[in-house]
Protein backbone atom coordinates (compact mmCIF):
# COMPACT_ATOMS: atom_id res chain seq x y z
CA UNK A 1 0.00 0.00 0.00
CA UNK A 2 1.52 3.15 -1.13
CA UNK A 3 0.28 6.17 0.91
CA UNK A 4 1.23 10.29 1.74
CA UNK A 5 2.84 10.28 5.03
CA UNK A 6 0.68 11.91 8.16
CA UNK A 7 1.97 15.35 9.71
CA UNK A 8 3.04 12.56 12.44
CA UNK A 9 4.93 10.85 10.32
CA UNK A 10 6.32 13.76 8.91
CA UNK A 11 7.33 15.38 12.43
CA UNK A 12 8.82 12.14 13.05
CA UNK A 13 10.91 12.30 10.15
CA UNK A 14 11.98 15.38 11.08
CA UNK A 15 13.11 14.64 14.59
CA UNK A 16 15.38 12.04 13.20
CA UNK A 17 16.90 14.49 11.27
CA UNK A 18 17.64 16.34 14.36
CA UNK A 19 19.28 13.69 16.16
CA UNK A 20 21.27 12.49 13.41
CA UNK A 21 22.33 16.65 13.29
CA UNK A 22 23.10 15.93 16.97
CA UNK A 23 25.07 12.88 17.30
CA UNK A 24 27.58 14.16 14.12
CA UNK A 25 28.13 17.17 16.17
CA UNK A 26 29.55 15.44 18.71
CA UNK A 27 31.69 13.49 17.00
CA UNK A 28 32.74 15.87 14.87
CA UNK A 29 32.87 18.65 16.58
CA UNK A 30 35.08 16.68 18.71
CA UNK A 31 37.54 15.88 16.10
CA UNK A 32 37.48 19.33 15.19
CA UNK A 33 38.60 20.82 18.67
CA UNK A 34 41.75 17.93 18.60
CA UNK A 35 42.80 18.02 15.02
CA UNK A 36 41.31 20.41 12.99
CA UNK A 37 41.09 24.11 14.06
CA UNK A 38 43.78 27.03 13.96
CA UNK A 39 44.15 27.05 17.30
CA UNK A 40 42.34 30.92 18.00
CA UNK A 41 39.93 31.40 20.94
CA UNK A 42 37.69 32.64 18.24
CA UNK A 43 37.20 28.95 16.18
CA UNK A 44 37.14 26.85 19.33
CA UNK A 45 34.27 28.66 21.14
CA UNK A 46 32.68 28.27 17.43
CA UNK A 47 33.72 24.53 17.57
CA UNK A 48 31.97 23.88 21.20
CA UNK A 49 28.73 26.19 20.77
CA UNK A 50 28.32 24.07 17.14
CA UNK A 51 28.56 20.86 19.23
CA UNK A 52 25.75 22.54 21.79
CA UNK A 53 23.37 23.48 19.62
CA UNK A 54 24.01 20.34 17.81
CA UNK A 55 23.13 18.34 21.23
CA UNK A 56 19.93 20.68 22.47
CA UNK A 57 18.88 19.93 19.04
CA UNK A 58 19.72 16.10 19.00
CA UNK A 59 17.64 16.00 22.91
CA UNK A 60 14.63 18.09 21.94
CA UNK A 61 14.84 15.72 18.77
CA UNK A 62 14.70 12.23 20.80
CA UNK A 63 12.55 13.69 23.56
CA UNK A 64 10.13 14.70 20.67
CA UNK A 65 10.50 12.04 18.61
CA UNK A 66 9.34 10.00 21.77
CA UNK A 67 6.65 11.92 22.43
CA UNK A 68 4.73 11.84 18.84
CA UNK A 69 4.74 8.21 19.54
CA UNK A 70 2.63 8.43 21.76
CA UNK A 71 0.16 11.47 19.97
CA UNK A 72 0.65 9.18 17.02
CA UNK A 73 -1.13 6.17 18.89
CA UNK A 74 -3.40 8.31 20.98
CA UNK A 75 -4.81 10.97 18.17
CA UNK A 76 -6.26 13.31 19.97
CA UNK A 77 -4.16 16.30 18.80
CA UNK A 78 -1.13 17.83 20.08
CA UNK A 79 -2.78 17.11 23.90
CA UNK A 80 -2.33 13.28 22.87
CA UNK A 81 1.26 13.38 23.25
CA UNK A 82 1.20 13.84 26.92
CA UNK A 83 -1.32 11.16 27.31
CA UNK A 84 0.30 9.39 30.82
CA UNK A 85 -1.04 6.38 30.14
CA UNK A 86 0.25 5.86 26.82
CA UNK A 87 3.74 6.98 27.71
CA UNK A 88 4.20 5.01 30.32
CA UNK A 89 3.35 1.78 27.67
CA UNK A 90 5.96 3.27 25.56
CA UNK A 91 8.22 3.98 28.29
CA UNK A 92 8.28 0.56 29.29
CA UNK A 93 8.99 -0.79 25.15
CA UNK A 94 11.84 -0.82 22.94
CA UNK A 95 11.58 3.01 22.37
CA UNK A 96 11.25 4.11 25.88
CA UNK A 97 14.94 1.97 26.48
CA UNK A 98 16.27 3.82 23.18
CA UNK A 99 15.07 7.45 24.38
CA UNK A 100 16.45 6.82 27.23
CA UNK A 101 20.18 6.27 26.46
CA UNK A 102 19.70 8.65 23.55
CA UNK A 103 18.65 11.84 26.22
CA UNK A 104 21.14 10.50 28.36
CA UNK A 105 24.08 11.06 25.71
CA UNK A 106 22.90 14.65 24.86
CA UNK A 107 22.84 15.50 28.35
CA UNK A 108 25.85 14.64 29.13
CA UNK A 109 27.63 16.21 25.80
CA UNK A 110 25.44 19.44 25.97
CA UNK A 111 26.19 19.91 29.67
CA UNK A 112 30.19 19.26 28.95
CA UNK A 113 30.28 21.36 25.80
CA UNK A 114 28.82 24.39 27.75
CA UNK A 115 31.18 23.82 30.91
CA UNK A 116 33.92 23.94 28.28
CA UNK A 117 32.82 27.15 27.15
CA UNK A 118 32.29 29.23 30.13
CA UNK A 119 35.82 27.59 31.10
CA UNK A 120 37.21 28.44 27.42
CA UNK A 121 36.13 32.29 28.01
CA UNK A 122 37.72 32.57 31.20
CA UNK A 123 41.14 31.21 30.36
CA UNK A 124 44.00 33.76 29.69
CA UNK A 125 46.83 31.22 27.95
CA UNK A 126 46.40 29.35 24.41
CA UNK A 127 44.10 26.05 25.11
CA UNK A 128 46.29 23.31 23.35
CA UNK A 129 45.30 19.64 22.35
CA UNK A 130 44.91 18.03 26.01
CA UNK A 131 42.70 20.84 27.30
CA UNK A 132 40.12 18.91 25.46
CA UNK A 133 40.59 15.68 26.74
CA UNK A 134 37.77 15.60 29.20
CA UNK A 135 35.50 16.77 27.23
CA UNK A 136 36.86 14.02 24.15
CA UNK A 137 36.24 11.31 26.36
CA UNK A 138 32.79 12.69 27.40
CA UNK A 139 32.10 12.84 24.34
CA UNK A 140 32.89 9.70 23.44
CA UNK A 141 30.95 7.97 26.02
CA UNK A 142 27.85 10.19 24.85
CA UNK A 143 28.34 9.04 21.51
CA UNK A 144 28.39 5.30 22.74
CA UNK A 145 25.22 5.51 24.30
CA UNK A 146 23.29 6.89 21.85
CA UNK A 147 25.06 4.21 19.23
CA UNK A 148 23.71 1.64 22.19
CA UNK A 149 20.19 3.09 21.53
CA UNK A 150 20.17 1.49 18.15
CA UNK A 151 20.78 -1.93 20.03
CA UNK A 152 16.98 -1.31 20.73
CA UNK A 153 15.02 0.59 18.28
CA UNK A 154 15.42 0.44 14.39
CA UNK A 155 15.56 -1.88 11.68
CA UNK A 156 18.64 -3.41 12.39
CA UNK A 157 17.66 -3.88 16.07
CA UNK A 158 16.31 -7.23 15.22
CA UNK A 159 19.31 -8.83 12.65
CA UNK A 160 22.49 -10.45 14.13
CA UNK A 161 25.48 -9.30 15.62
CA UNK A 162 27.51 -8.24 12.57
CA UNK A 163 24.59 -6.13 11.53
CA UNK A 164 24.73 -3.84 14.65
CA UNK A 165 28.32 -3.68 14.49
CA UNK A 166 27.63 -2.68 11.00
CA UNK A 167 26.16 0.14 12.04
CA UNK A 168 28.20 1.13 15.27
CA UNK A 169 30.82 1.59 12.23
CA UNK A 170 28.66 3.13 9.80
CA UNK A 171 26.92 5.54 12.26
CA UNK A 172 30.52 6.83 14.19
CA UNK A 173 32.05 7.04 9.97
CA UNK A 174 28.77 9.37 8.87
CA UNK A 175 29.20 11.30 12.33
CA UNK A 176 32.97 12.13 11.88
CA UNK A 177 32.92 12.87 8.00
CA UNK A 178 29.37 15.15 7.80
CA UNK A 179 29.57 16.32 11.86
CA UNK A 180 33.28 17.71 10.50
CA UNK A 181 31.95 19.98 7.44
CA UNK A 182 30.79 22.90 9.30
CA UNK A 183 33.63 23.32 11.54
CA UNK A 184 35.51 22.96 8.70
CA UNK A 185 33.75 25.51 6.71
CA UNK A 186 34.30 27.55 10.35
CA UNK A 187 37.91 26.97 9.59
CA UNK A 188 37.66 28.64 6.16
CA UNK A 189 37.04 32.24 7.33
CA UNK A 190 40.83 32.02 9.73
CA UNK A 191 42.59 34.74 9.00
CA UNK A 192 45.72 32.25 8.43
CA UNK A 193 45.87 30.55 5.34
CA UNK A 194 48.32 28.25 6.17
CA UNK A 195 46.80 26.76 8.92
CA UNK A 196 43.30 26.22 7.03
CA UNK A 197 45.18 24.28 4.95
CA UNK A 198 46.91 22.28 7.51
CA UNK A 199 43.75 21.26 8.75
CA UNK A 200 42.09 20.72 5.58
CA UNK A 201 45.02 18.30 4.66
CA UNK A 202 44.89 16.43 7.99
CA UNK A 203 41.25 15.88 7.84
CA UNK A 204 41.79 15.30 4.10
CA UNK A 205 44.23 12.18 5.07
CA UNK A 206 41.69 11.10 7.87
CA UNK A 207 38.82 11.07 5.23
CA UNK A 208 40.25 8.47 3.80
CA UNK A 209 40.52 5.62 6.94
CA UNK A 210 36.40 7.44 7.48
CA UNK A 211 35.46 6.78 3.98
CA UNK A 212 36.38 3.29 4.04
CA UNK A 213 35.16 2.29 7.07
CA UNK A 214 31.74 4.10 6.03
CA UNK A 215 31.46 2.39 2.78
CA UNK A 216 32.72 -1.60 4.00
CA UNK A 217 30.08 -0.99 7.05
CA UNK A 218 27.85 0.12 4.57
CA UNK A 219 28.39 -2.77 2.25
CA UNK A 220 27.77 -5.27 4.75
CA UNK A 221 24.51 -3.22 6.03
CA UNK A 222 23.16 -4.35 2.50
CA UNK A 223 23.78 -8.01 3.05
CA UNK A 224 22.19 -7.88 5.73
CA UNK A 225 18.95 -6.07 5.07
CA UNK A 226 18.53 -7.16 1.52
CA UNK A 227 17.97 -10.51 -0.04
CA UNK A 228 17.42 -9.73 -3.12
CA UNK A 229 18.89 -7.16 -5.90
CA UNK A 230 14.94 -7.40 -6.85
CA UNK A 231 14.05 -5.96 -3.19
CA UNK A 232 16.45 -2.71 -4.10
CA UNK A 233 15.06 -2.00 -7.27
CA UNK A 234 11.39 -3.02 -6.67
CA UNK A 235 11.15 -1.64 -3.22
CA UNK A 236 10.25 1.82 -1.49
CA UNK A 237 12.87 1.13 0.82
CA UNK A 238 15.11 -0.35 -2.04
CA UNK A 239 14.59 3.23 -4.32
CA UNK A 240 14.97 5.51 -1.07
CA UNK A 241 18.48 3.83 -0.72
CA UNK A 242 19.49 3.94 -4.35
CA UNK A 243 18.54 7.73 -3.90
CA UNK A 244 21.00 7.78 -1.30
CA UNK A 245 23.82 6.02 -2.46
CA UNK A 246 23.23 8.59 -5.60
CA UNK A 247 23.74 11.60 -3.22
CA UNK A 248 26.85 9.91 -1.72
CA UNK A 249 28.43 9.50 -5.34
CA UNK A 250 27.78 13.05 -5.20
CA UNK A 251 29.49 13.97 -2.08
CA UNK A 252 32.30 11.87 -2.57
CA UNK A 253 33.25 13.60 -5.73
CA UNK A 254 32.62 16.97 -4.15
CA UNK A 255 34.99 15.83 -1.37
CA UNK A 256 36.91 14.73 -3.50
CA UNK A 257 37.67 17.90 -5.10
CA UNK A 258 38.26 19.88 -1.74
CA UNK A 259 41.14 17.44 -0.99
CA UNK A 260 42.69 17.49 -4.43
CA UNK A 261 42.39 20.61 -5.72
CA UNK A 262 40.65 23.21 -3.59
CA UNK A 263 42.38 22.53 -0.49
CA UNK A 264 45.77 22.32 -2.52
CA UNK A 265 45.44 25.45 -4.21
CA UNK A 266 44.93 27.77 -1.19
CA UNK A 267 47.19 30.43 -1.94
CA UNK A 268 44.82 33.68 -1.89
CA UNK A 269 41.15 34.63 -0.62
CA UNK A 270 39.70 33.88 -4.05
CA UNK A 271 41.05 30.56 -3.47
CA UNK A 272 39.62 30.35 0.17
CA UNK A 273 36.09 31.35 -1.20
CA UNK A 274 36.37 28.95 -3.99
CA UNK A 275 36.41 26.07 -0.82
CA UNK A 276 34.13 27.62 1.18
CA UNK A 277 31.57 27.24 -1.36
CA UNK A 278 32.60 23.84 -2.40
CA UNK A 279 32.11 22.77 1.22
CA UNK A 280 28.96 25.11 1.26
CA UNK A 281 27.75 22.52 -1.14
CA UNK A 282 28.83 19.25 0.64
CA UNK A 283 27.38 20.40 3.78
CA UNK A 284 23.90 20.96 1.94
CA UNK A 285 24.51 17.62 0.04
CA UNK A 286 25.16 16.39 3.85
CA UNK A 287 21.97 17.49 4.87
CA UNK A 288 19.74 15.83 1.70
CA UNK A 289 21.60 12.61 2.88
CA UNK A 290 20.43 12.87 6.46
CA UNK A 291 16.80 13.49 5.21
CA UNK A 292 16.48 10.42 2.92
CA UNK A 293 17.89 8.48 5.80
CA UNK A 294 15.63 9.79 8.18
CA UNK A 295 13.20 8.96 5.94
CA UNK A 296 14.04 5.24 5.13
CA UNK A 297 14.88 4.92 8.48
CA UNK A 298 11.40 5.99 9.64
CA UNK A 299 8.47 5.61 7.16
CA UNK A 300 9.54 2.74 5.11
CA UNK A 301 10.81 -0.41 5.96
CA UNK A 302 13.09 -3.58 4.40
CA UNK A 303 11.11 -6.19 2.87
CA UNK A 304 11.87 -8.46 6.06
CA UNK A 305 10.25 -6.15 7.97
CA UNK A 306 7.07 -5.67 5.58
CA UNK A 307 4.18 -7.22 7.71
CA UNK A 308 1.66 -7.44 5.16
CA UNK B 1 24.47 24.31 -16.08
CA UNK B 2 25.69 26.71 -12.96
CA UNK B 3 26.77 24.05 -9.95
CA UNK B 4 23.88 25.86 -7.78
CA UNK B 5 21.07 25.11 -10.60
CA UNK B 6 22.07 21.79 -10.67
CA UNK B 7 22.04 21.58 -6.82
CA UNK B 8 18.64 22.64 -6.91
CA UNK B 9 17.40 20.66 -9.59
CA UNK B 10 18.86 17.75 -7.40
CA UNK B 11 16.74 18.74 -4.66
CA UNK B 12 13.50 19.40 -6.54
CA UNK B 13 13.92 15.80 -7.66
CA UNK B 14 14.39 14.32 -4.57
CA UNK B 15 11.41 16.15 -2.90
CA UNK B 16 9.30 15.18 -5.97
CA UNK B 17 10.18 11.39 -5.27
CA UNK B 18 8.81 11.45 -1.80
CA UNK B 19 5.11 10.26 -2.71
CA UNK B 20 6.06 8.00 -4.74
CA UNK B 21 8.44 6.47 -2.43
CA UNK B 22 6.05 6.65 0.64
CA UNK B 23 4.99 3.21 1.94
CA UNK B 24 3.86 2.66 5.09
CA UNK B 25 4.35 -0.14 7.83
CA UNK B 26 1.64 -2.31 7.24
CA UNK B 27 1.34 -5.12 9.86
CA UNK B 28 -2.17 -6.77 9.56
CA UNK B 29 -1.87 -9.97 8.16
CA UNK B 30 -5.60 -10.36 8.00
CA UNK B 31 -8.83 -9.86 10.58
CA UNK B 32 -12.26 -11.01 10.93
CA UNK B 33 -14.08 -9.24 10.17
CA UNK B 34 -12.24 -7.97 7.19
CA UNK B 35 -11.44 -4.54 5.77
CA UNK B 36 -14.24 -3.47 4.08
CA UNK B 37 -16.52 -5.89 4.04
CA UNK B 38 -20.08 -6.59 5.41
CA UNK B 39 -21.48 -9.28 7.57
CA UNK B 40 -24.94 -10.47 8.41
CA UNK B 41 -24.07 -12.04 11.63
CA UNK B 42 -23.48 -9.80 14.68
CA UNK B 43 -19.70 -10.75 15.08
CA UNK B 44 -19.08 -11.91 19.14
CA UNK B 45 -14.67 -11.26 18.61
CA UNK B 46 -12.35 -9.37 16.17
CA UNK B 47 -9.91 -11.56 15.31
CA UNK B 48 -6.14 -9.45 14.32
CA UNK B 49 -3.53 -11.67 13.10
CA UNK B 50 -0.34 -9.88 12.05
CA UNK B 51 2.60 -11.58 10.27
CA UNK B 52 5.13 -11.00 12.89
CA UNK B 53 4.90 -10.49 16.72
CA UNK B 54 4.04 -6.85 17.78
CA UNK B 55 3.03 -5.44 20.80
CA UNK B 56 -0.74 -4.37 20.55
CA UNK B 57 -1.19 -0.58 22.78
CA UNK B 58 -4.68 0.50 21.10
CA UNK B 59 -7.51 -1.33 20.05
CA UNK B 60 -10.82 1.18 19.54
CA UNK B 61 -13.70 -0.12 18.03
CA UNK B 62 -15.96 2.53 17.25
CA UNK B 63 -19.26 2.95 16.33
CA UNK B 64 -20.77 5.82 14.33
CA UNK B 65 -20.11 8.50 17.25
CA UNK B 66 -19.40 6.42 19.54
CA UNK B 67 -17.24 3.72 20.92
CA UNK B 68 -18.00 -0.05 21.65
CA UNK B 69 -16.87 -2.00 24.68
CA UNK B 70 -14.17 -4.84 24.06
CA UNK B 71 -11.97 -7.05 25.99
CA UNK B 72 -8.94 -5.30 25.04
CA UNK B 73 -6.41 -4.29 27.57
CA UNK B 74 -2.59 -3.45 26.57
CA UNK B 75 -0.35 -5.82 27.13
CA UNK B 76 3.70 -5.97 27.18
CA UNK B 77 3.77 -9.20 25.35
CA UNK B 78 4.59 -9.67 21.75
CA UNK B 79 2.13 -11.99 19.85
CA UNK B 80 1.16 -12.42 16.57
CA UNK B 81 -2.44 -13.49 16.78
CA UNK B 82 -5.35 -11.53 19.10
CA UNK B 83 -9.22 -11.67 19.63
CA UNK B 84 -10.99 -9.95 21.26
CA UNK B 85 -14.65 -9.96 22.43
CA UNK B 86 -17.69 -7.06 21.23
CA UNK B 87 -19.84 -7.56 23.69
CA UNK B 88 -23.12 -5.13 22.93
CA UNK B 89 -22.16 -5.10 19.36
CA UNK B 90 -25.53 -4.14 16.71
CA UNK B 91 -26.04 -3.83 13.27
CA UNK B 92 -24.32 -0.65 12.04
CA UNK B 93 -21.03 0.65 10.75
CA UNK B 94 -17.93 0.34 12.40
CA UNK B 95 -14.20 0.65 12.72
CA UNK B 96 -10.84 -0.47 14.02
CA UNK B 97 -8.43 1.81 14.99
CA UNK B 98 -5.12 -0.32 16.30
CA UNK B 99 -1.98 0.62 17.16
CA UNK B 100 1.53 -1.52 18.14
CA UNK B 101 5.12 -1.71 18.59
CA UNK B 102 6.46 -3.83 16.04
CA UNK B 103 9.69 -5.99 16.68
CA UNK B 104 12.05 -3.60 15.23
CA UNK B 105 10.37 -0.74 18.13
CA UNK B 106 8.80 1.47 15.15
CA UNK B 107 5.00 2.11 15.81
CA UNK B 108 2.11 0.74 13.71
CA UNK B 109 -0.90 2.17 13.64
CA UNK B 110 -3.98 1.80 11.23
CA UNK B 111 -7.55 1.16 10.88
CA UNK B 112 -10.18 -0.94 8.68
CA UNK B 113 -14.12 -0.77 8.58
CA UNK B 114 -16.83 -3.51 8.32
CA UNK B 115 -20.88 -3.23 8.47
CA UNK B 116 -23.09 -5.05 10.57
CA UNK B 117 -26.21 -5.68 8.22
CA UNK B 118 -28.27 -8.55 9.04
CA UNK B 119 -30.52 -7.73 6.59
CA UNK B 120 -28.32 -7.50 3.77
CA UNK B 121 -26.27 -9.94 1.44
CA UNK B 122 -22.65 -10.68 3.01
CA UNK B 123 -19.72 -9.91 1.26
Amino acid sequence: MVTLPSAWELASLVCKIFGYFGAASIVGGSLCLWLYNDGSRKNLTSILQYIAIGTFFGFQGSLLYFLIQVGMVVDKGFAGMFDLGMSSIFLESQLGDATVFRLGGFVLSFVVSCFYLYKLSSFNRHPGQFFFRFLTASNFIAFLLIVFSFRFSGHISVLGSVAKVSIAIHFLAFAAWVGSLYPLYRLTYSENIDLIQSGMKTFGQHAIVIVLMLLLAGVSMLFELFNSFNEITDTPYGKALVLKLILVLFIFVIATLNKTKFSPGLVDRNSIMRLRYSIRIEIMVAILILCVTSYFSTLVGPVSHQMS
Amino acid sequence: MKLREFFANVLLACLLMVPMLTQAHTALKESTPKDGVTVSEIPENIDLVFSAEVRLIKLELMGVGHEMPTSFKPTSEAIATYQFDTPGMHPGEFTVNWAAIGEDGHTLTNSFKFVVDPDGAAD
